[in-house]
């Protein structure tokens, strides 16, 4: 279990309220989203903003606007994804999509989006809003990679990591600049900050990608793959056996052509197993290469969060602290 | 230095630092520990920041035989895009009636042939001393070698090997350069700059928005004319249209590369023709490239150097140059997974117009 930090970080945490009122003039979007994208999640977001804040002394309240944006934004972005990857079930629950349609899911992940640039729009610091603005471009950019590379096996290292970059890091990496950001930091501590937000987004991305080839998990097995992505595990795959490129070839062309006849036929999309190209011993090898450079990733956010704490002179000891170093080290363990 | 498990890092300003990326090995507790350069952490500014390597334990290290480590780490099998040219810059020279010689024939394709080696090793070398190839970045899928970052041969290795294929290219062009001094010392010293001045300091062309232009005259027109020069004793405006041709094609190349790298570039101060024009230009370069070589192999047609064989391998080649095109200029960004297949592809057309007109000259 991860520690919280400080008594006052996890009081805080666990007194921001990420369900809406469910009071605007359409309450049905709030209920939606209230029942969905909003409900659960590790709240990773909110609570870095809150954790950097503590350790620079910044009075909590103070960034809670800033925790609660970013965490609209992400579930807006889960949203929006449901929709473009057509699927049904996100945290064992349903989808917008899935309960309502496609369009009222986009709605409410734009009515989300509003709703986070509103929390900061009084913020002191205009940067910030612009920050936020910048990474919602991102966001989007990477998704567009992202759809632009669905069924397209010959992807290099470059795209997989820029769209990680994007889609995960740019709005971790806007989170940990938050507070540095308030306590009017200097340019090079404010750009370690960044890179360590970026580091911690790239490798949680990098392990999800590991995580998307365990059977047992939360969502099934393969799933990119299923949708025609390939991910780091993939690209290892194909990198590591001559001739796998044709399997996996094959194995995303079925997907698609189950999934074109599931969906004219009328009944939900659920793949049936397929037969899968690799070795077990094959997967594991391109699994632990993703795995050794998620560590090095790691390594380098671990880096420069000393490298601040030394620089700010922070007490190592501290809970808050220690509780970041924390976050860095379990995420090449996270399971799920 | 500080480290955890098997990653060290190591401050971009420490003086072992030159010496870790050149020999490939780090010393710790007393023992030797083969280092892989993983991620570079830069700073704001120029110089600062840390490179983390991983340590691996030689004896653990599954390594391929030596022949074919070395033929990975010298990009033996892209000679051909060399080779191939000179084919048909001979095949031209012979139907226009030049007399040659059989040892400048020989000395002028394998100098050649050495500067081709080194200009790949030291430009190689160079972008690992930059930490430009990391395995992040650069997969086998991806283009690059990997020779030097899975630990197959050292940079120093590497660099040496660079340096004594120019060397030997220079000797062996030495004999031509004395039976034309006044064309072929000029064109010599000019092959000489492209190959130790592409990317090595404090030259740099291919950081200083100049890679394109060098690769254009290098293995185009400066190859065709130089090469003619070599065997043949002269020259003429057909040969130098065929390399203008190649040129263009080697370009392409050197383009696909860039636009992939143009954010890498970009955020690391380097400058190329796509970083100067912009990215939505510099797709828009693809097409114009291969336009222009065709539009040379039209010229020539017309002007009566080339036969029709020629034009019609040219012909040939337009709807692959126009579907490689076609996926360039789709490509919403240099992150794009359609930039991908472009730059094996310009690759495999370079191949495919010097294979075609090599042939083609025959026919003629």
């Amino acid at each position: 279990m991860i520690s919280l930090g400080s008594v006052s970080v996890r009081q805080a945490l666990g007194g921001l309220e990420f369900q809406l009122p469910e009071r605007s003039s359409v309450p049905e979007i709030e209920i939606l989203l209230n029942r969905s994208v909003l409900l659960g999640g590790k709240r990773l977001r909110p609570l870095l903003t809150f954790l950097i804040a503590d350790c620079l002394e910044i009075p909590l309240e103070k960034v809670a606007p800033f925790a609660r944006a970013a965490e609209f934004t992400h579930a807006a972005t889960l949203a929006h994804d449901d929709v473009i990857d057509e699927a049904r079930l996100r945290r064992h629950r349903a989808t917008i999509n899935a309960r309502a349609s496609n369009s009222r899911a986009v709605l409410a992940g734009d009515f989300l989006l509003a709703k986070a640039l509103k929390e900061i729009s009084s913020a002191e610091k205009p940067e910030l809003v612009a920050g936020l603005a910048s990474v919602l471009e991102e966001l989007v950019s990477g998704e567009w990679l992202q759809l632009e590379a669905r069924g397209i096996t010959h992807v290099g290292l470059r795209h997989l990591e820029e769209v990680a970059r994007k889609k995960t890091a740019s709005l971790i990496s806007w989170c940990c600049t938050v507070a540095p950001v308030l306590r009017g930091c200097e340019p090079g501590t404010l750009r370690r900050f960044s890179m360590m937000g970026e580091y911690i987004g790239i490798a949680f991305q990098m392990i999800d990608d590991v995580i998307d080839y365990q059977q047992g998990g939360e969502k099934p097995f393969a799933q990119d793959l299923r949708e025609g992505l390939v991910n780091l595990v993939t690209h290892h795959l194909m990198d590591q056996n001559p001739g796998m490129d044709s399997e996996i070839e094959r194995v995303v062309a079925e997907f698609r052509a189950e999934e074109a006849m599931l969906e004219s036929a009328g009944s939900p999309a659920s793949a049936p197993v397929t037969r899968w190209p690799w070795s077990s011993e094959q997967l594991e090898r391109a699994r632990e290469t993703v795995r050794q450079a998620g560590n090095s990733k790691i390594f380098a956010a671990r880096e420069l969060w000393a490298e601040l704490v030394r620089e700010l002179r922070l007490d190592e000891k501290a809970p808050s602290v220690r509780a970041i170093f924390e976050i860095i080290e379990k995420i090449p363990k996270r399971t799920a | 230095m500080n480290n955890s498990d098997a990653l060290i890092s190591i401050a971009m300003d420490s003086p072992d630092l030159t010496a870790i990326l050149i020999s490939g090995r780090v010393i710790r507790d007393q023992r030797i520990f083969l280092a892989f350069p993983q991620e570079v952490i830069s700073e704001a500014h120029e110089g600062s920041g840390k490179i983390i390597f991983r340590l691996a334990d030689p004896a653990q290290c599954a390594h391929p035989s030596i022949l074919k480590r070395w033929w990975h780490a010298v990009r033996a099998g892209g000679l051909s895009a060399t080779v191939l040219p000179l084919f048909s810059f001979f095949v031209f020279g012979i139907q226009s009636g030049w007399g040659w010689s059989l040892p400048f024939l020989f000395t002028s394709v394998l100098g050649v042939v050495a500067l081709h080696l080194s200009v790949h090793a030291l430009s190689d070398v160079e972008d690992h001393l930059r930490c430009v190839d990391i395995p992040m970045r650069r997969s086998k899928r991806g283009g690059g070698t990997g020779a030097l970052q899975q630990g197959w041969v050292s940079a120093g290795e590497l660099r040496r090997w660079g340096y004594g294929m120019a060397c030997f290219g220079v000797v062996l062009g030495i004999p031509a350069v004395l039976r034309e001094p006044l064309i072929l010392s000029w064109v010599g010293l000019g092959g000489l700059l492209a190959v130790l001045g592409y990317s090595g300091r404090p030259v740099g062309l291919k950081y200083r928005g100049l890679g394109d232009v060098a690769i254009f005259l290098a293995l185009g027109p400066g190859l065709a004319v130089g090469f003619c020069w070599a065997v043949f004793g002269t020259s003429g405006l057909g040969v130098l249209e065929l390399g203008v041709y190649f040129g263009m094609a080697a370009s392409a190349v050197h383009h696909a590369g860039n636009l992939q790298d143009f954010e890498q570039d970009l955020s690391r101060g380097v400058s190329t023709l796509a970083t100067v024009i912009g990215f939505r230009n510099a797709k828009l370069l693809m097409p114009a490239l291969y336009l222009l070589a065709n539009v040379s192999v039209a010229w020539g047609v017309w002007q009566g150097w080339f036969t029709g064989w020629v034009a019609v391998a040219a012909l040939v080649l337009i709807p692959f140059q126009w579907r490689l095109c076609a996926r360039a200029l789709q490509a919403s960004g240099p992150a794009s997974a359609l930039l991908e297949s472009v730059r094996p592809a310009t690759v495999a057309l370079q191949l495919g117009m010097a294979a075609l007109m090599g042939i083609a000259l025959l026919l003629g």
